[in-house]
């Protein structure tokens, strides 16, 4: 599930960023790397549409054999890793998961992960 | 109370600063320093009289700044680490005075040695890689260890926790249980930090963010250890997995020592300093705990942004570093708990 703020909320942030930046701050290099990294994030999150996250939602309801929103399926199952009680494949699927997030966030550092091993 | 000291503030100061010394001060170039949205550091050059510090004196004025949280230690119990850190042979900025009398600057305030250096974690993984620098990085964090409880001056640090490990999850599970969306990724790793956690060893006084981008380094040494605000007992290897895990190397991922060389050398001058081996599988759990913990962090600065409490472009951004310490946490834990 994509972490907040995602697509539009980051956006709306990157652009009140930008219209109060002060372009002769010190800082002014890095607030501007911030502004190009959280659109691009937003970008690729718009390209991907909700397709990863329907394919969570789906991963979700076989792993743990029940019905709900991506939310409260992640919840429960949350909640049985805590309880000790993590359904077979949750490693998998987590890390399914989390390298679709990787792809939005951080397409770059994904590839080195896998290159590396 | 922010910005730069006025002149009014400046007059108080100096009154003050020439008690202290028993002598003439005078006030020579203030500059407020960037960094730091909880404190304030200011720039103070001075020039004493006479009395007790004779000469010119270079130093920084540290206080809290307006928008000052309550979570963080406060300016005595930081100067109260700093001095006991000083006296340990940990190379920090000396501490010179601490000024609780909150009339004259509105707050309590103190007074350290300027250290000059980079502390920028991106410009500093640029060099080549240096094995007697993080043998020295090393061997300073033993010196933070060579502290133990109970010691004067620092009971405000509280009773010592029995089991580290166990505490930090527990800690980690309740501020995840404060956050609005499941984190099942997290709570992975900290299924796994339960099942694994070693056992307890000696408590010692952590700096509790030991990491490349909190130390000072000039000409390829270390000049000083900074940011003492979440310094408390714990486990020494919670250092020493905050200080290697991969999440600080800065992108050089192969200069395992915070990316600026190897490992071996870090928990070589570490050794010598203290005197005894550490645990690698020991040391491993912890680095693991570092991925949990800095997971944890990142979620909490970035419901800071998305609750409204304080918008910031930085503390939204944190969020989609989660992603990174989620398929690190995954790779390290393996595929059963």
């Amino acid at each position: 599930m994509r972490k907040k703020p995602s697509g539009p909320a980051l956006t709306e942030i990157a652009d009140a960023t930008e219209a109060t930046a002060d372009p002769n701050a010190g800082n002014a290099k890095y607030v501007a790397a911030m502004i190009r990294n959280a659109r691009a994030i937003a970008e690729r999150q718009a390209a991907a549409g909700d397709a990863p996250e329907r394919a969570e939602t789906a991963a979700l309801k076989t792993l743990l054999g029940a019905d709900g929103s991506l939310q409260d399926l992640n919840r429960a199952l949350a909640q049985a890793i805590r309880d000790g009680n993590a359904p077979k494949g949750t490693h998998g699927h987590l890390t399914a998961v989390t390298q679709a997030e990787l792809g939005e966030s951080n397409p770059r550092y994904l590839a080195r992960l896998k290159e590396t091993g | 109370m922010a910005g730069n000291l006025t002149s009014d503030e400046c007059a108080r100061l100096t009154d003050w600063l020439a008690q202290q010394a028993d002598a003439p001060v005078r006030i020579l170039a203030t500059e407020r320093l960037s960094g730091g949205a909880i404190q304030e550091n200011h720039r103070l050059e001075i020039d004493v009289a006479g009395g007790a510090w004779p000469g010119r004196h270079d130093l920084v004025l540290r206080r809290d700044a307006a928008s000052a949280v309550a979570t963080s230690h406060s300016r005595a119990e930081e100067f109260a680490l700093l001095k006991a850190a000083h006296t340990a042979g940990v190379t920090v900025p000396a501490p010179c005075v601490l000024c609780e009398d909150e009339s004259l600057l509105g707050g309590p305030f103190f007074l350290m040695h300027c250290v000059a250096g980079e502390a920028r974690g991106g410009r500093l993984v640029k060099n080549a890689p240096d094995a007697a620098l993080v043998r020295d990085l090393g061997a300073n964090l033993a010196h933070i260890h060579s502290i133990t409880p109970p010691r004067n001056g620092l009971g405000f640090l509280g009773t010592p926790p029995t089991d580290p490990a166990r505490a930090a999850v527990a800690e980690y599970r309740a501020f995840l249980d404060a956050l609005p969306d499941p984190h099942p990724a997290v709570e992975w790793g900290l299924a796994w930090l339960a099942d694994h956690a070693p056992a307890p060893g000696g408590i010692v006084l952590c700096h509790r963010d030991y990491r490349v981008g909190n130390l000072m380094i000039e000409d390829g040494k270390l000049s000083a250890t900074l940011d003492w605000e979440f310094a408390g007992w714990s486990d020494p290897l919670e250092d020493i997995g905050w200080f290697l895990a991969k999440c600080w190397r800065f992108g050089r991922w192969e200069q395992e020592a915070g990316g600026l060389g190897p490992r071996d050398a870090f928990l070589a001058g570490y050794e010598d300093a203290l005197g005894r081996t550490v645990d690698p599988a020991a040391v491993t759990y912890w680095e693991v705990m570092a991925h949990v913990r800095w997971a944890v962090i990142a979620l909490q600065q970035a419901w800071r942004h998305v609750s409204g409490e304080e918008p910031s472009l930085e503390l939204a951004l944190t969020a989609h570093v989660v992603p990174e310490l989620e398929a690190e946490i995954l790779a390290m834990t393996g595929e059963t708990l």
